[in-house]
C-alpha cells in the first residue's frame, strides 16, 4: 500500500496535483489540497506519483507501507 | 548503454533527469549546470527568500539524491558550443559525448543598464536574490524598473520589509505581457493599496550614482531618490552557445516541435525554448508549469521511445500584495470575455475563442483555477458552462 503524506503549511494551493489525479486530490475552499483518498491503489500509483512530484511547493510526499 | 546528457540544472533540466529515472530510464545521465549549487527552484527567490528571516533551501534534493540516482552532476560549468554531426557539447571544463542531449540553459535577465552604478540588480539565481536580499535590508527606497510578476514580486517583498517602493512601468498599465488592460488596472490598485508608488507610461532615462546608485531619472525628467534598483524587464533565450550547432534559432529561443524535439538527438525544455503548437506556431512560455510539464513529456519520449505532447493548459501564478494572482490557458486573441467579478478579493475574467474556453485570470478562485485548468485542458465549449451562459451580458 501507498500512503499520500501532506504537509498544509507547505500546501500553496497551486493545484498541480489536482490536475494530475482529481479523482484523489481536491482543492478545498481554504485553498489548500484535500485527500479524497489517504492510500492509493497500484492502478492510481502513476498519476499520483506524478501529482506528489508536480507540487511546486514540496507538500506531497508517499509513503510506501507493507501490505 | 544510452547517455542523456541535460544542459541546464534548474526545474526544467533537474525534471528531465528526474523523469527518465521514475520513466525506468536505466542509461547515464549527466546534468550539466553554470551555477555552483545543487539543483534549486527559483520561485521562492522574489518572495520568501528575500523576506524570511531564515529562509528555507531550494534545493530540489540533496547530494545522496543524485548519486542514489545515478546523475551525474557537473555544477559550475558553462556550455560553451555543440557539436551535434559528432554528438559533443563542449562546457569551459570539457568535451562530452552524448547519444541525446537536453537544452535547458534557460534564459537570461535583459538589462539596458550595463554600466550602472552599484545597487542596480537583475534577479535570476539564488546569488542574485542574496544580494537583493542584502540590498533590501540596508535600503530605505527602492526603484523596480518593471511591473511584470518578477517586479511586483519584489515590490510586494520589499514592502513586507518597511522600504519605500517606486514602480515605473514603460506601458499604460503593469503586467501588459501577462493580463488584459482590465485586469491589470485592478492589479494595479492592488499594488497602490499596499503602498506601492506605480508609474505607468514612464521610461528610465538614467541610473544616477557615482560608486553606489542615487537615484533613478524618468523621460519626463523625474528624479527619483533611492539606494537600490532591480531591473525586471524580461529575460532573453540562453541559446549562445548554440550558434553554429545547425539548430534553429529565433529571438523566441530553441525552437522545437510538440513533442519537444529540436534536431536530431537533441531535445529542448523551458525558458531556452519555444514549443510549436497545433497551427505550428512556437511558443516560450516562461513559467514554472510550462517547464515541469515540458520536462515530463520529454523524459517520457526520451525513455520510451514514444511521441507526447503537453496536453495541460498553461498556468502562471504570482504572489503578491498577499494575494494569489492564477492565470490559466491563453489569454489573448480572445472573441468573448466574461468578467464575473472584478473585486480584488476574488476577481474572475474569463476568456473565449470559437466558442471554446481558452483562458482565465483569477484572484483568490481556489476552486474555479482548477476547474479552468480542467475545462481548458479539455477543450471546453463555453455553452456547456452554466457560469459562462449564466454571466451573459
Amino acid at each position: 500500500m501507498t500512503k499520500i503524506l501532506v504537509d498544509l503549511g507547505k500546501c500553496q494551493g497551486y493545484a498541480n496535483c489536482v490536475v494530475a489525479a482529481p479523482d484523489i486530490f481536491d482543492l478545498g475552499d481554504s485553498g489548500k489540497v484535500d485527500l479524497l483518498e489517504a492510500t492509493v491503489a497500484d492502478d492510481r500509483l502513476a498519476d499520483v506519483r506524478e501529482g506528489v512530484r508536480s507540487c511546486p511547493a514540496a507538500a506531497l510526499t508517499l509513503e510506501e507501507t507493507a501490505s | 548503454m544510452t547517455h542523456v546528457a541535460v544542459v541546464g540544472a534548474s526545474l526544467a533540466g533537474f525534471r528531465v533527469a528526474e523523469g527518465l529515472r521514475a520513466e525506468g530510464f536505466d542509461g547515464d545521465i549527466t546534468l550539466i549546470g553554470d551555477e555552483p549549487h545543487l539543483p534549486y527552484d527559483r520561485p521562492p527567490l522574489s518572495k520568501s527568500v528575500l523576506v524570511d528571516d531564515e529562509p528555507a533551501s531550494t534545493a530540489f534534493q540533496d547530494a545522496a539524491w543524485f548519486a542514489d540516482n545515478r546523475v551525474t552532476l557537473h555544477l559550475g560549468e558553462t556550455a560553451r558550443r555543440l557539436d551535434t554531426a559528432a554528438r559533443t557539447v563542449h562546457t569551459d571544463a570539457r568535451s562530452l559525448n552524448y547519444d541525446e542531449l537536453v537544452v535547458a540553459t534557460g534564459a537570461t535577465p535583459r538589462n539596458p543598464f550595463p554600466d550602472a552604478p552599484d545597487g542596480v540588480f537583475t534577479l535570476r539565481t539564488a546569488d542574485d536574490a542574496a544580494r537583493i536580499r542584502t540590498a533590501l535590508r540596508a535600503a530605505r527606497r527602492l526603484v523596480v524598473i518593471g511591473a511584470g510578476f518578477i517586479g511586483l514580486e519584489i515590490a510586494s517583498s520589499a514592502r513586507r520589509l518597511g522600504v519605500d517602493v517606486t514602480v515605473v512601468e514603460l506601458e499604460p498599465v503593469p503586467l501588459t505581457r501577462s493580463v488584459g488592460d482590465d485586469a491589470a488596472a485592478v492589479l494595479a490598485d492592488i499594488a497602490r493599496a499596499d503602498g506601492v508608488h506605480l508609474l505607468c507610461g514612464r521610461a528610465v532615462a538614467e541610473l544616477r550614482g557615482t560608486t553606489t546608485v542615487e537615484s533613478v531619472v524618468l523621460d519626463d525628467g523625474t528624479e527619483l531618490p533611492c539606494d537600490a534598483v532591480v531591473v525586471g524587464v524580461g529575460a532573453v533565450p540562453a541559446t549562445e552557445w548554440l550558434a553554429g550547432s545547425g539548430l534553429e534559432v529565433t529571438r523566441a529561443g530553441l525552437i522545437c516541435d510538440a513533442t519537444g524535439r529540436a534536431g536530431d538527438h537533441v531535445w529542448g525544455v523551458g525558458d531556452v525554448c519555444a514549443w510549436t503548437d497545433d497551427a505550428g506556431t512556437p511558443h516560450r512560455h516562461e513559467h514554472w508549469t510550462s517547464a515541469a510539464e515540458q520536462a515530463k513529456v520529454v523524459a517520457h519520449n526520451l525513455a520510451c521511445d514514444d511521441k507526447r505532447t503537453v496536453t495541460a493548459a498553461t498556468y502562471v501564478w504570482s504572489d503578491q500584495f498577499g494575494r494569489r494572482i492564477d492565470i490559466v490557458g491563453d489569454i489573448t486573441g480572445h472573441d468573448d470575455l466574461r468578467v464575473l467579478s472584478r473585486n480584488p478579493d476574488d476577481l474572475a475574467y474569463l476568456y473565449a475563442r470559437d466558442g471554446l474556453l481558452t483562458g482565465a485570470c483569477l484572484i483568490g478562485q481556489p476552486r474555479l483555477m482548477v476547474r479552468c485548468r480542467q475545462w481548458i485542458a479539455a477543450r471546453t465549449p463555453v455553452a456547456d458552462l452554466e457560469l459562462w451562459v449564466s454571466s451573459a451580458p
